[in-house]
């Protein structure tokens, strides 16, 4: 494989509800607030020299999934710019094999499904009885520790768990994707979308050139020539998917 | 007439003066660690929070972040 990221993800799960996201973005966002004031301006540089020490996040986006009503809301940054979109769930059609295995010393049984278009390895752990998992994966009898897809593109792995010592992260969450288009002092924009155009926005957002510069009205007037962006997006869900919705 | 005239003159001259774009662009350069320079136009002025965020996805994508 040419690109390997590492991912530093968390899942938080409270009441048939979840939220999977970046730890190091949820902690620059909590900075963000201590940083700068209502109209981005430095009220605290000792905040902000704690935001640049951090670890830039890997994956700038949000999933939230209420298991109860069968309801999902997936959020995407980039830069300036917050894309917004909900949906129902769909269930995916796991295949329960036989397989089982000790993975961080949880008994664990193998699951397989093609969802979103990919197909699906996980391993789930009856042991912690919850229907979750990373990203957007869940609906089998346990956690989801381990999931991986065929083409070796993307591995979740369960590292720890906890229990939550606070309850307001998914609040917080929520609040920095909002349900509406706003353009917060001509910087910021965020756009509530559907499923389809949320995906295909934060797609032209990260790989087609000059399309971020237009969206935010910035234009570059020189950069140092020959250095191309070093990691090449591949998004979770293949653009394939999308031909026939 | 001739103070309607006048006064249409005046009413132009006024109008022509009030569609007169006065139009700032701001301009900044931003530097990372591994030497990736990239200089923009702004149409808007940036807050710290927008130049620091701008900031960290360059360092991200053209030093590969931290």
């Amino acid at each position: 494989m040419d690109w390997v990221k590492y991912l530093n993800m968390r899942l938080d799960y409270i009441d048939g509800k979840s939220v999977f996201y970046d730890e190091y973005s949820y902690e620059r966002d909590s900075l963000r607030l201590l940083a700068f004031d209502e109209r981005g301006m430095t009220k605290d540089p000792a905040e902000y020299y704690k935001i640049i020490s951090l670890p830039n996040p890997k994956l700038d986006e949000v999933t939230f999934m209420d298991y109860n009503n069968s309801n999902y809301v997936q959020c995407y940054k980039r830069i300036s710019i917050t894309m917004r979109s909900e949906g129902k769930l769909e269930m995916p059609s796991w295949t329960l094999t036989d397989e089982s295995d000790t993975i961080d010393s949880c008994k664990c049984k193998k699951a397989i499904a093609d969802y979103l278009g990919r197909t699906w390895i996980v391993w789930y752990t009856e042991e912690i009885p919850i229907p979750a998992g990373p990203w957007r994966l869940w609906g089998t009898p346990g956690l989801i520790v381990d999931a991986k897809d065929s083409e070796d593109l993307f591995h979740f792995k369960l590292v720890w768990t906890d229990s939550l010592e606070n309850h307001n992260r998914m609040d917080f969450l929520d609040l920095c994707y909002p349900r509406f288009n706003t353009r917060r002092n001509e910087e910021f924009r965020h756009f509530f979308l559907s499923p389809f155009e949320a995906e295909r926005m934060n797609m032209r957002l990260r790989t087609e050139d000059g399309y971020y510069e237009d969206m935010a009205g910035i234009r570059v007037i020189r950069r140092t020539p020959g250095r191309e962006k070093k990691m090449k997006y591949i998004p979770l869900i293949p653009s394939d998917y999308w031909k026939n919705k | 007439m001739k103070k309607i005239y006048a006064f249409a003159a005046v009413a132009a001259f006024l109008f022509a003066g009030a569609i007169k774009l006065y139009a700032e662009s701001y301009y900044y350069g931003f530097l990372t660690s591994c030497g990736y320079e990239e200089c923009v136009e702004l149409s808007f002025q940036p807050s710290d929070d927008f130049l620091a965020t701008h900031l960290e996805v360059l360092e991200a994508e053209h030093c590969g972040g931290n």
